[in-house]
């Protein structure tokens, strides 16, 4: 059972990844390099997650 | 600092994010465990008896999120400019930075800002702090 919902757990997560663009490492640097062309999406990826998270525990 | 539009992603973004903050409220309410994802994966490098295979399953659902995704979509390109040397170098001191943090950007920044922790916060503030630098560094100061 517990492997399960782990399973069940780390294959939402990994599909959050991929879907968020997050899967792809240049986006993740993207966000990191506030001097060049910014990418905010890492940042709305934290605020969805948390989001939901906050909402659920 | 100035946004680039054309790699901005807002929606999907928020949209994988919500799926990321789903999959850690499961696993907090399911299995009782914070989705730390590298704890989890340290724990298999020292194994506990009974407390291994709940950590293959959850990084096995991971691993095969791409593969189950890619049965229904095309997986979205994926950009890796760095050599294996520096991916192992840096694989190595992400695992040594996110002990030293007691979490990573699941444990801290989504199970733990989530649960309106001060310590995460802090935590979430100092890496990505470290992150912006460590990046203009290298990037805008160095040129890698």
């Amino acid at each position: 059972m517990f492997v399960l919902s782990a399973l069940l757990s780390g294959l939402v997560f990994g599909l959050g990844l991929i879907v968020s663009g997050m899967a792809n490492p240049a986006k993740v640097l993207g966000f990191l390099d506030l001097a060049g062309a910014w990418d905010p999406s890492l940042g709305l990826v934290m605020a969805g997650a948390i989001l939901v998270g906050f909402l659920l525990l | 600092m100035s946004i680039d539009w054309n790699v901005f992603t807002p929606w999907s973004s928020l949209a994988g994010g919500m799926l990321i903050g789903l999959a850690a409220a499961m696993f907090v309410l399911l299995n009782g465990r914070i989705a730390g994802i590298s704890g989890v994966l340290g724990g298999l490098l020292a194994p506990v008896r009974g407390d291994v295979l709940w950590r293959l399953a959850f990084v096995g659902g991971i691993v095969v999120a791409p593969l189950v995704y890619s049965v229904f979509l095309v997986l979205p390109q994926v950009q890796i400019d760095a050599n294996y040397a520096a991916l192992i170098a840096a694989g190595l001191l992400v695992g040594v930075g996110t002990r030293y943090g007691a979490g990573c950007t699941s444990g801290h920044g989504v199970c733990g800002l989530s649960r309106l922790s001060l310590r995460s916060l802090l935590a979430t503030l100092t890496f990505m702090g470290a992150g912006f630098v460590t990046v203009f560094v290298l990037r805008h100061l160095l040129s890698f």
